[in-house]
C-alpha cells in the first residue's frame, strides 16, 4: 500500500537516469557539517582559494615554507571551505493545483518533482524539509539529513491533498521570516494569485539571502485554451461561474496570461529567482536534468 | 425547391444548440478568464455574427442554385417552384406577325414558351390556349406544343381578357393545382379591353379567389416595328348605274409612326371579277391617310369584289384589305309625319318620278314604327315631334351606319332631344296688326311688288351638300321661299342656310336648316315643312332636289351599309362557324378558313370579303407595366422585349447562386481562420521548463 503511494510520486526511473547528477547551490550556504557545497568561510579543502599575508595568531602550519624559503615573506596559503546546504521544497497545495485536462494534475506533477529532489538531495547528503501551503501551512517538516527523514517526506507528500483556497502569499512571507539561515528554496506552484504580491513574497526571499527556485506549473489547456465550444467555467478555488464561447475569448485570454507570465518571469530575474515554467504535459525529468545541468554549470563557472 | 427555405435557419438552430450545449469545466486560471470576458472586443462578438450571417448566407445560396433560376430571360424575375400546370396563351392576331431582327413576334414568342418549357417547365402538365380558341387543349409533350404551335399568324383579333376568364374558369372545373400562366402578346390595346376595369377586377378576383396559387408570366413583344403601314379598305360604293357605273373606294392607309415627313405609299387596287389592277400613290403626312379611289366598272349589277395591297413592310399581316360590292337596288325612303299632306307631299318629294323603279318612297305608319327595318331606307323623313326611346335609337343606329334622316318640326312643342339636337319655340310670320298669316300664300297675296314678307333664307351652303348649286352652276332658289311658320333648332350642327328678318341677316340670322353628321350617316333639321301653313317648301323645287340629293348621298353611303354584311370581319361572327364558306379568288388549290383568315369567300350565291378586325390596325401596344397593373395583386413577372432584348435566351443564374455560395463559404472560412503566427498570442514552452529571456 505504501509502495503504491511512493509509485505516485517516484519513478525509480528517473531517479536513476538523474542519480549521476548533483543539485548545487548558486551560491555559498552556511551548513554546519562538510558538504559539497561552496561555504562563505575559508575551510580545508582541497580547493586553493588564495595567498594572505601571515599575521600573528595565524595557525604556523599554514605558512607556505617554499615561499618563505624563495622570499624570506610570510604567507600563509588559503582554501575553499565546502559545507552542506538546507532545502525547503514548497508545494502548493491549493485546489486550482488540482487541475489536469491535458496533462498531469498540477500537483501530482509537484509532488513527483519535490519528492525526486528530496531523494537527491538526500542523498548527497543535504538537508531536506518540506512545506505544504493552502490557506495555511499544511505541513511543515524541517531540513534533516537523516535517510528516515526522506520517509518521512515521502509519507507527507503521498497524503497531501489540494485545499480550497490558496494563501501561498502570506504563506510564503512568513515562511521567509521563519528561516533565517541561508537556505535553498524550491517552490513547486501554479501561482494563480496575484503577481505583485507573489513578486513582494519573491523580494522577500532574496532579501533573506535564500536561493530559491520556482517551478511554475501550467496545464497546456491553460496556456492555450484550446477548447471549441461554449463552456461553463467553475471556479476551482471559489463558487464563481462562468459561461464563455473560447473562441471569442481566446485572444484576450492569451494576452492576460501572457501578461502576467511576462510579469512573473521578469519579477523572478530581477530577484534572482531560477524560474522553470513547465507545461504539465512535458516529461518531469528532462525538466529536472535541465535544472541540475544549469545549476551545475553556474556552480563550475563561478568556481 | 424554395420551400427548403426555412433551411437557412440551420445554421442559426446548431449556433444556438452548440450555445445551450455547453458543458460544465472546473477551472483554476479564472482569473485570467475573468480578465479575457471584460476584454473580449467588440470585433470578436461582430466576428461571431458574421460567420453566423455568412453560413445562413452559404445555405441560401445553395438552396437558390438548388432551385435552378433562370434571369435574363422571360423565365426569369419570379422565385417560385415548379408549377403543377402551365397554361399558354399564345396571341396570334395579325399585329404578332410584325417583324424586328428578321423574325416575327409570333416566332419569337414560340420559341421563347419551348425554351422556357425545356429549361423550366419540364414535367409540368401544359396546356394551349390558341387565341382562336375557346378552350384550352392539353398539350402530351415539348414536341406536341411545337406541333400545335407551328400555325402562323391568323386574321382574327385576340381577347385576352376573354381568354384569361376561359382559363379562370378551366381552372375552377380542373382544379389543377398550383398553375401558371404564360401570356405571349404584343399588347396591343385592342386585345386587352383595359378600360374595361370592372371586367378585370372580376377576373382577378375570380384567380384570388381559387384554391391553388396562380402566378402569370407576361412575355410583352411589344418592340416598335421599324416601319409599317397598314391599308383597309373603309367603304365601298358605288354610284351611277350601267356603262356610269363606277365604283368608289374609301381607302384608309396608316403608319405606325407620327412623323412629318411625307411617305408615298404606293397602293395596288386590284378587282378580282375583272382582272385587272390600278395603282395609286397614296402620300402619307401624318399617321393615316383616307383616300377616296374612282374606278369604273363594268357590270355593276353582278357585284364583284378585288383587294387594296401596299408593299411588303415589317408586319405583312396588314398588307391587305378585302372588297366586295354589288349592285345597292332600289333607293328607298321611309316617310313618317304627323300630317297626311306633308306625308303624301314627301313621299312624293322622295321618288317623284313614278317610272323610275328604283326609287321608291313608303309611310311607315305610326304602329310600325317600333318594328321599321330602316337600314333598308336610304333615306328616313321624319315630321312631327322628334322619336324617342327604342325607335331615336335605332334611328340613331341606322345614321351610323352611313343612314339619312331628315326631320321636320311639327305643331306641338315637345323637349325631346333626338342626336343632341330638337327644336325649339314656335316663330310665326305676323302682319302689321300682329296677327299670324294663316298660310304662306296669303302673305304672298298680301306683299306688294318686290316685297317680300316675312324671313328670307340669307345665306346658305352652295358649295357642297343638299343645297349645292346644279351642275350648270345655278344656284338653287332658296331666297324666294316663304316662311309663315317655323321651329327654331336647337343644338350645335353645321348650318347649311340660315334665315333672318330684315336687312342686316348677320345680326338675326337663324339657322333654318341644319346638318349633324352621325357616323357615316347625317341627320339634318330643316326648321319648317312643306305645307301651306309653313312654308313656300310645298311650291318651289327646292325641297325636291334636296331631298333627291339626300338620297342619292344615302343610298351611296348606304351601298356602303348595304355592303358592310358583306364586309366581315374575322371571327368577330361566332355565329357563322357552322356554315360552310368556300374561299374564292386565291390561288388554285388553296383553301382558307373563312373563320380565322382574311379573304373572299362564297356561300351559295352570297359573296363576302373577310378581313382582319379593324381593332388590330396599328393600335397602339400597352406599356408592359398597364399591363401588369390589369392583374391586380396576382403575381406577375414581365418580361419585355422592348426593354430587356431578346425573350429566348434566359440565362441560368444558378452559377452564380453557386459562385456565390463558394463566395460565402470563403468569407466564413477566413473569419474563423486561426490568426497566422505572427499575429497570435503565443505562449513559449521549451520541454526544459526554461523560459527566455524575451518573452513573446
Amino acid at each position: 500500500m505504501e509502495q503504491d503511494a511512493y509509485n505516485e510520486i517516484l519513478d525509480g526511473d528517473v531517479l536513476t537516469r538523474l542519480s549521476g547528477q548533483f543539485l548545487h547551490a548558486r551560491q555559498p550556504m552556511v551548513g554546519n557539517i562538510v558538504g559539497h557545497h561552496k561555504s562563505p568561510y575559508r575551510g580545508s579543502s582541497v580547493e586553493f582559494a588564495e595567498y594572505r599575508k601571515y599575521v600573528p595568531g595565524d595557525d604556523p602550519r599554514l605558512l607556505d615554507w617554499r615561499v618563505l624559503a624563495r622570499t624570506d615573506r610570510l604567507y600563509i596559503r588559503e582554501f575553499e571551505a565546502d559545507t552542506n546546504l538546507r532545502c525547503y521544497m514548497v508545494v502548493d497545495c491549493s485546489a486550482s493545483m488540482a487541475f489536469g485536462e491535458k496533462g498531469m494534475r498540477k500537483f501530482d506533477y509537484a509532488r513527483k518533482i519535490a519528492a525526486t529532489l528530496s531523494y537527491m538531495l538526500l542523498h548527497q547528503g543535504d538537508a531536506v524539509g518540506l512545506q505544504l501551503f493552502d490557506n495555511g501551512v499544511a505541513a511543515d517538516i524541517p531540513p534533516r539529513r537523516n535517510p528516515l527523514h526522506l520517509k518521512h517526506i515521502f509519507d507527507t507528500l503521498a497524503k497531501a491533498k489540494t485545499q480550497k483556497e490558496t494563501g501561498l502569499v502570506q504563506e510564503l512571507h512568513q515562511f521567509a521570516e521563519r528561516i533565517r539561515q541561508r537556505a535553498l528554496v524550491i517552490i513547486i506552484s501554479d501561482c494563480f494569485c496575484d503577481v505583485d504580491e507573489l513578486l513582494n513574497c519573491f523580494e522577500h526571499l532574496h532579501f533573506q539571502k535564500h536561493d530559491f527556485a520556482l517551478f511554475h506549473l501550467l496545464d497546456p489547456l491553460e496556456l492555450d485554451l484550446d477548447l471549441d465550444r461554449p463552456i461553463r467555467f467553475q471556479d476551482m478555488e471559489g463558487s464563481d461561474v462562468l459561461l464563455a464561447e473560447p473562441e471569442i475569448i481566446r485572444e484576450p485570454y492569451l494576452e492576460a496570461v501572457r501578461e502576467y507570465l511576462v510579469k512573473i518571469h521578469e519579477g523572478c530575474n530581477k530577484h534572482n529567482a531560477d524560474y522553470r515554467r513547465v507545461s504539465t504535459d512535458q516529461p518531469y525529468d528532462a525538466i529536472l536534468a535541465d535544472f541540475l545541468v544549469d545549476r551545475e554549470i553556474l556552480a563550475k563557472g563561478r568556481a | 425547391m424554395l420551400w427548403g427555405l426555412p433551411l437557412i435557419l440551420l445554421p442559426v438552430l446548431v449556433h444556438l444548440f452548440n450555445r445551450l450545449r455547453h458543458r460544465k469545466l472546473p477551472w483554476a486560471a479564472m482569473m485570467f478568464l475573468r480578465m479575457a470576458n471584460r476584454k473580449s472586443t467588440r470585433y470578436a462578438k461582430l466576428r461571431q455574427w458574421l460567420v453566423l450571417l455568412f453560413r445562413v448566407l452559404a445555405v441560401l445560396m445553395l438552396l437558390f442554385a438548388l432551385s435552378r433560376p433562370l434571369a435574363g430571360g422571360w423565365m426569369g424575375g419570379m422565385f417560385s417552384s415548379k408549377p403543377d400546370v402551365v397554361v399558354i396563351i399564345l396571341d396570334r392576331s395579325p399585329s404578332m406577325n410584325g417583324r424586328t431582327d428578321g423574325e416575327s413576334r409570333l416566332e419569337k414568342s414560340r420559341a421563347a414558351i419551348l425554351k422556357g418549357m425545356k429549361g423550366f417547365a419540364e414535367g409540368s402538365r401544359v396546356v394551349l390556349m390558341d387565341h382562336t380558341a375557346t378552350h384550352v387543349q392539353e398539350v402530351g409533350s415539348t414536341e406536341a406544343l411545337k406541333n400545335l404551335m407551328s400555325g402562323g399568324v391568323n386574321d382574327t383579333a385576340a381577347d385576352l381578357a376573354s381568354q384569361l376568364e376561359a382559363v379562370q374558369v378551366w381552372f375552377e372545373s380542373e382544379n389543377p393545382g398550383t398553375g401558371e400562366i404564360w401570356v405571349a402578346s404584343d399588347l396591343q390595346a385592342s386585345n386587352w379591353d383595359p378600360a374595361s376595369k370592372e371586367r378585370w377586377r372580376g377576373l382577378v378576383g375570380g384567380f384570388e379567389g381559387l384554391p391553388q396559387k396562380v402566378r402569370v408570366r407576361l412575355l410583352a413583344m411589344n418592340e416598335p416595328l421599324a416601319s409599317n403601314n397598314s391599308v383597309r379598305v373603309r367603304e365601298v360604293q358605288l354610284h351611277g348605274e350601267g356603262e356610269y357605273a363606277e365604283l368608289q373606294l374609301e381607302v384608309e392607309v396608316l403608319r405606325d409612326k407620327s412623323e412629318v415627313t411625307e411617305i408615298t405609299v404606293p397602293v395596288t387596287i386590284h378587282l378580282g371579277t375583272e382582272s385587272r389592277k390600278l395603282d395609286v400613290d397614296f402620300k402619307l403626312e401624318g399617321t393615316s391617310h383616307t383616300q377616296f379611289v374612282k374606278l369604273s366598272i363594268t357590270n355593276p349589277d353582278q357585284g364583284g369584289w378585288g383587294w387594296v395591297e401596299i408593299p411588303d413592310d415589317d408586319n405583312p399581316h396588314d398588307n391587305r384589305s378585302y372588297f366586295v360590292y354589288g349592285s345597292h337596288g332600289r333607293s328607298s325612303t321611309a316617310v313618317v309625319a304627323e300630317d297626311q299632306y306633308i306625308s303624301r307631299f314627301l313621299q312624293m318629294a322622295a321618288a317623284p318620278n313614278s317610272a323610275n323603279t328604283n326609287q321608291v318612297s313608303v309611310v311607315v305608319p305610326e304602329v310600325g314604327r317600333g318594328q321599321a327595318k330602316w337600314s333598308d331606307h336610304a333615306m328616313v323623313l321624319w315630321q312631327g315631334p322628334l322619336p324617342e326611346g327604342y325607335i331615336a335609337k335605332s334611328l340613331l343606329e341606322y345614321a351610323d351606319t352611313g343612314g339619312m334622316v331628315v326631320c321636320f318640326p311639327g305643331q306641338l312643342d315637345s323637349e325631346t332631344k333626338f342626336a343632341g339636337m330638337g327644336w325649339g319655340s314656335m316663330k310665326s310670320t305676323q302682319n302689321e296688326q300682329g296677327r299670324a298669316y294663316p298660310s304662306w300664300r296669303e302673305m304672298v297675296a298680301a306683299q306688294g311688288d318686290g316685297d317680300h314678307l316675312g324671313p328670307r333664307v340669307v345665306s346658305w351652303e352652295e358649295g357642297e351638300g343638299p343645297l349645292a348649286r346644279t351642275e350648270e352652276g345655278y344656284s338653287l332658289p332658296m331666297d324666294s321661299l316663304y316662311f309663315s311658320q317655323r321651329r327654331s333648332i336647337e343644338g350645335d350642327g353645321i348650318i347649311l342656310a340660315s334665315i333672318a328678318r330684315d336687312s342686316k341677316p348677320e345680326r338675326t340670322a337663324e339657322p333654318l336648316i341644319v346638318r349633324k353628321v352621325r357616323g357615316k350617316g347625317q341627320i339634318i333639321f330643316v326648321g319648317t315643312a312643306p305645307s301651306d301653313t309653313w312654308s313656300s317648301l310645298n311650291f318651289s323645287i327646292v325641297l325636291p332636289i334636296m331631298l333627291q340629293r339626300t338620297v342619292s348621298s344615302g343610298a351611296a353611303s348606304g351601298s356602303g351599309r348595304f355592303s358592310s354584311d358583306r364586309m366581315l370581319s374575322a371571327g368577330d361572327d361566332l355565329s357563322r362557324i357552322s356554315e360552310r364558306w368556300v374561299s374564292v379568288g386565291g390561288e388554285e388549290g388553296e383553301s382558307r378558313d373563312f373563320n380565322t383568315e382574311a379573304g373572299i369567300y362564297r356561300l351559295g350565291k352570297r359573296v363576302v370579303a373577310v378581313n382582319r378586325p379593324e381593332r388590330e390596325d396599328l393600335v397602339p401596344s400597352l406599356e408592359g407595366d398597364e399591363a401588369v397593373k390589369l392583374f391586380g395583386e396576382m403575381p406577375v413577372a414581365l418580361f419585355q422585349e422592348k426593354r430587356e432584348g431578346t425573350a429566348g435566351d434566359p440565362k441560368e443564374i444558378w452559377k452564380w447562386f453557386l459562385a456565390l455560395m463558394a463566395v460565402a463559404l470563403l468569407v466564413e472560412g477566413f473569419l474563423i481562420l486561426p490568426k497566422n503566427t505572427d499575429e497570435r498570442v503565443v505562449i513559449s514552452r521549451s520541454t526544459t521548463g526554461k523560459v527566455a529571456t524575451e518573452v513573446n
